[in-house]
């Protein structure tokens, strides 16, 4: 996809869910005797936003085609941000787990699969990464928990401390 | 006599030897960030306010400026070692700080950025302890008209600033300000935005969204190449080096023009609401080679190539300070974290900041004082370990950081909600990256939402007259610079072509003598007829050149 593309597709979902969100606006509540409602500031915003997608999707439109590049693939785009969406991956089953694994265990595990999907995959590499996961999430856990005195999620799996 | 109670108290307060020792862990922490090529230094301001929770409000701001006085130097280590800047702010040291370095004067080059550092923050300290003050008695003359001007005149700075992207930007910024009212109303605590979702009633909190657009997104985009993510940041011969203290202060007291005029340079860039070390460095470059009676020899290892761009690129954030500590307006993304500090402690920064918060204002200003002395003894000390830290892989840094993400986020309200806005922001942020949108814009979007919708009701309730907006002068005065700068991407793009680019700048000073002769008195009437004395001599240089348009390209002002 070129960049007048995806410009063009940008500012016509911009354009969308300022529509959108404006409709929301008429589901808000009113307070009795209140001089100014609570969905004036919203709907200003979503009107200048879609006037604003409406003046960069006429930019796209405008806007000179660059030379032709490499025809779109899927498997391409997937392998050029492959570590990307691994990482967002690992993050959102962390997110799933905590609550089972809570997060010295499920945060050690989430160092350990990033590093492992990103850096080498021999015994070497497991052995770094679990020493840097285990390392830094513990000492991270212990600041908060006992230097900062915060209360972090402690899961299920693990005994409480 | 009151200011000086109160630097004695804020000098009590931040000198207790715990405070102090915090701060050198901040500041030793904003080093090696800033050494880190990818790592920002608003990133590791951003990473630092967790651990400030449980911490005061004195305390917790003294480590932050800590981190980012420690960021700001950070940056010319690597930048004159290896030629690769460790942060935007630092692009101009290495013009001629590598090169003196690669003629066997690192030590020489990295005092000069050192002591550079140090004395352009001197200077900015002195402008914020002279100037906020001066500056909040004038914002208590701002009614809720002229405050809403201001905030639209930070965001349009900011988005001016995107350079081509101007359309990005400004969308950028009022995606930000939808962000904001996401949750109950401040006024009447109705919900808005929430899609019957209950965790969406309190809105996204400043901290995952921030932490999630900012550094999350930029982890990410860190690691994306494995390649280069797992190679060591930083490569090169291990170095041994010791800093040539004396050599260096000499040098830079033989052209204390420059450092004066960089100095300046950096306070007025910062004071600009959005503009930053990015810009600041590169303008004073450029400014300090136009002086040069030895232009051409910029770039080949000139002292002066390394005294303007340190020494502005730390004189900006005492500029950035004024504006927050002044105005309640951020005057960059890292001021925006700070102001976001205050907010998490309850104390809302406003022009009444200074007089009910003195101990605490005047802390802030001590700290950066503070902070400048402890950033030269590490430097001088620890130089080693700083490089040594760079040696390390990015994607080990980037994974551990991610991690450390979710702890920070989850330890300021103790809600999984937030983690999940990491996430969601994170991948805003990223795909934002991707596409051109600059983050800066939709950052104090968040940040000052909040202030632009009370600002506004209150303003309506009070008036229903929209001309109020026109009529008052500071209202007009925001507004007109408000027109000005977005106006400024397109004037900086056919400035050497099209000939109404020659009135744009003495059109400023002309349109801002109106607001500033509506505002009564005698000087500010005087300030108004220096204005137009400007704008008209501006004019009839140019009608002497006869019209003629700059053949000269001077660097673009893009802040990253």
């Amino acid at each position: 996809m070129s960049r007048v593309n995806q410009d063009i597709v940008i500012s016509l979902l911009l354009m969308v869910l300022s529509a959108t969100l404006f409709i929301e606006t008429f589901g808000m509540q009113k307070v009795h005797l209140a001089i100014i409602g609570a969905k004036l500031w919203p709907r200003i915003v979503v009107i200048v936003l879609f006037f604003l997608s409406a003046i960069y999707l006429v930019q796209s439109i405008r806007a000179r085609r660059p030379p032709p590049e490499a025809p779109f693939s899927l498997m391409g785009w997937l392998s050029e941000n492959r570590n990307v969406i691994g990482c967002f991956a690992i993050y959102a089953l962390f997110l799933v787990t905590l609550p089972y694994l809570g997060m010295l265990l499920g945060g050690s595990l989430f160092v350990f699969a990033t590093l492992t999907l990103i850096g080498k995959r021999d015994l070497r590499g497991y052995l770094i990464h679990a020493v840097v996961a285990v390392v830094t999430i513990g000492g991270m856990w212990a600041v908060f928990r006992f230097g900062l005195g915060v209360i972090l999620p402690e899961g299920e799996l693990l005994p409480r401390w | 006599m009151e200011v000086l109670n109160n630097a004695l108290a804020a000098f009590a307060a931040v000198g207790e030897p715990y405070t102090l020792l915090l701060m050198a862990v901040g500041v030793a922490a904003g080093l090696i960030a800033g050494a880190i090529p990818g790592f920002t230094i608003t990133m590791a301001v951003i990473l630092t306010l967790p651990f400030t929770f449980g911490m005061d409000a004195v305390r917790g701001l003294a480590v932050m400026i800590g981190v980012f006085v420690g960021g700001l130097s950070g940056g010319l280590m690597s930048g004159i070692l290896t030629g690769i800047p460790g942060t935007p702010s630092s692009v101009a040291t290495t013009f001629d700080g590598f090169p003196m370095a690669r003629k066997g004067r690192p030590g020489l080059a990295l005092g000069i950025g050192v002591w550079s550092s140090f004395f352009g923050g001197m200077i900015s300290a002195l402008f914020l302890m002279v100037l906020a003050p001066q500056l909040a008695k004038i914002g208590l003359e701002f009614g809720p008209w002229d405050y809403f001007s201001l905030v639209l005149f930070a965001l349009t700075i900011v988005a001016s600033l995107a350079g081509d992207n101007l359309i990005k930007g400004i969308v950028a910024g009022v995606a930000g300000l939808l962000i904001a009212s996401v949750g109950e109303d401040e006024i009447s605590g109705l919900a808005r935005f929430t899609f019957g979702i209950d965790s969406m009633k309190q809105g996204f909190d400043f901290l995952p969204v921030l932490v999630g657009l900012f550094a999350f997104s930029q982890l990410l985009s860190d690691v994306r190449d494995t390649k280069k993510a797992t190679r060591p940041m930083v490569m090169g011969e291990a170095i041994r080096i010791s800093i040539e203290h004396v050599a260096a202060i000499k040098a830079i007291v033989v052209r204390w023009s420059t450092l004066l005029r960089s100095s300046l340079i950096g306070v007025f860039v910062g004071i600009l609401p959005g503009a930053g070390g990015t810009i600041a460095n590169i303008l004073s470059y450029d400014q300090a080679k136009k002086a040069s009676k030895n232009p051409e020899k910029f770039g080949t290892g000139v002292p002066e190539g390394i005294i303007a761009p340190e020494s502005s690129n730390n004189a900006v954030e005492g500029g950035a300070l004024i504006t927050m500590m002044a105005l309640g307006i951020p005057g960059d993304i890292v001021t925006a974290v700070m102001l976001g500090a205050l907010l998490i402690h309850n104390i809302a920064p406003s022009p009444t900041f200074i007089s009910t918060e003195p101990v605490l204002a005047y802390s802030i200003m001590v700290s950066f004082f503070i902070a400048l002395f402890i950033m030269v003894a590490l430097q001088a000390f620890c130089l080693r370990v700083f490089v040594q830290v760079t040696r390390v892989p990015m994607y080990r840094v980037a994974a551990v950081i991610l991690a450390y993400c979710a702890i920070g986020v989850f330890a300021l309200n103790n809600i999984v909600f937030d983690l999940w806005t990491l996430l969601w922001f994170g991948l805003l942020g990223y795909a934002m990256r991707r596409y051109g949108f600059p983050l800066a814009p939709m950052i104090l979007g968040v940040v000052l939402g909040d202030n632009a919708e009370v600002n506004l009701i209150r303003a309506l309730a009070s008036d229903d007259n929209l001309w109020l907006f026109i009529t008052r002068p500071w209202s007009l005065f925001f507004l007109t610079i408000a027109c000005f700068s977005v106006l400024f991407p397109w004037y900086q793009k056919v400035r050497t072509t099209q000939k109404w680019t020659l009135i744009f700048t003495p059109a400023i000073p002309l349109a801002l003598s109106i607001p500033m002769f509506m505002m009564g008195g005698w000087v500010r009437p005087g300030v108004a007829v220096a204005l137009i004395a400007l704008g008209a001599l501006m004019l009839w240089r140019r009608h002497q050149n006869d019209w003629t348009l700059p053949t000269e390209v001077t660097p673009e002002l893009h802040e990253s």
